[in-house]
C-alpha cells in the first residue's frame, strides 16, 4: 500500500526523494521504495525520515 | 627456487599490498561517513542465500552427472571455478536490478571504469597467454579463468547498462 502521507509531507517541505534519502542517510530508492509502499521500513528508519520532515510516528506511518 | 615461483609470489605480495593500502585508505575516508541502508542490506542478504543455493544446487548436479562416460565432457577444474563465478554473477546482477550493488554516496561511474578496467585486463591476459585452450589434463589454464572473469564482469556490465536503461525510462526515477 503506498505511503501518501510520507508523500504528501515530503512535498510539503518541498524536498525531493534524493534530498530526502541525504537527510536520512539511505539510498533513493529506498524512499521511493517506502512511498511505493515495496518495503516496510523499520522503526529506526522510520524515526530518521520523522525527523526530517519534522512529523511524528502517528502521522507518517499510522493507518 | 624457480623463476616463476618467485613470480608467483612477489604478484601475491604486490597484491597484498595493494590491498591493504586500499583498504587504509577507504578506511580512512570512511571515517564519519555513517551511511546505512537497510533495504540494500536486505536485499544483498537475499542475494547471498539466492546464490549460495545456486552454487550448492550446480555442485549437486556437477557431482551427480559428470560421472561415468560423462565424466570426460569439461575439466574437473574448470567445473569447479565456473560454478563459483556462476554465483558471483547472480549475486551482481540481483543486486544491481535490486538497487543494492552502488551503496548511498558511491558513484555508478566509478564502478563502470573499474569493471571496464577487469574486462579489458583479462580479456588481453586471455588473449595473448601462452598457454593454449581451456583446460589442460584435467586443469584449467591460465587463459580460461582470464576468460571467465572477462565473462563475468561482461555480463555484470551489461546488467548495469539495462538497469540504467530501464532507471532512465521507467519510473523508477519518477518522484511523483
Amino acid at each position: 500500500m503506498k505511503n501518501l502521507k510520507m508523500k504528501s509531507a515530503r512535498a510539503a517541505k518541498d524536498l525531493s526523494q534524493q534530498q530526502l534519502a541525504d537527510l536520512c542517510s539511505v539510498s533513493r530508492q529506498t524512499i521511493n521504495a517506502i512511498e511505493k509502499g515495496d518495503y516496510n521500513p523499520t522503526i529506526s528508519l522510520c524515526i530518521a525520515i520523522c525527523k526530517a520532515l519534522d512529523k511524528t510516528l502517528d502521522e507518517l506511518f499510522w493507518e | 627456487m624457480s623463476s616463476y615461483t618467485s613470480g608467483i609470489i612477489a604478484g601475491a605480495g604486490l597484491i597484498l599490498t595493494i590491498f591493504i593500502v586500499s583498504l587504509i585508505v577507504r578506511l580512512k575516508l570512511k571515517k564519519g561517513n555513517d551511511h546505512y541502508d537497510e533495504r540494500q542490506v536486505l536485499v544483498r542478504g537475499n542475494g547471498y542465500k539466492i546464490s549460495f543455493m545456486t552454487v550448492l544446487l550446480l555442485n549437486i548436479i556437477y557431482a551427480g552427472f559428470f560421472y561415468g562416460p560423462t565424466r570426460d565432457i569439461v575439466a574437473p577444474q574448470l567445473v569447479l571455478l565456473a560454478i563459483p563465478f556462476i554465483g558471483v554473477a547472480e549475486y551482481t546482477i540481483y543486486c544491481i536490478f535490486n538497487d543494492a550493488y552502488v551503496g548511498v554516496g558511491q558513484k555508478t561511474g566509478k564502478w563502470i571504469i573499474l569493471i571496464l578496467f577487469v574486462i579489458v585486463s583479462n580479456t588481453l591476459c586471455a588473449i595473448y597467454t601462452n598457454e593454449p585452450g581451456l583446460s589442460d589434463n584435467g586443469f584449467a589454464t591460465g587463459g580460461s579463468i582470464n576468460a571467465m572473469i572477462a565473462l563475468v564482469f561482461g555480463v555484470i556490465l551489461i546488467a548495469f547498462l539495462i538497469k540504467h536503461f530501464i532507471d532512465k525510462r521507467g519510473d523508477a526515477n519518477e518522484e511523483s
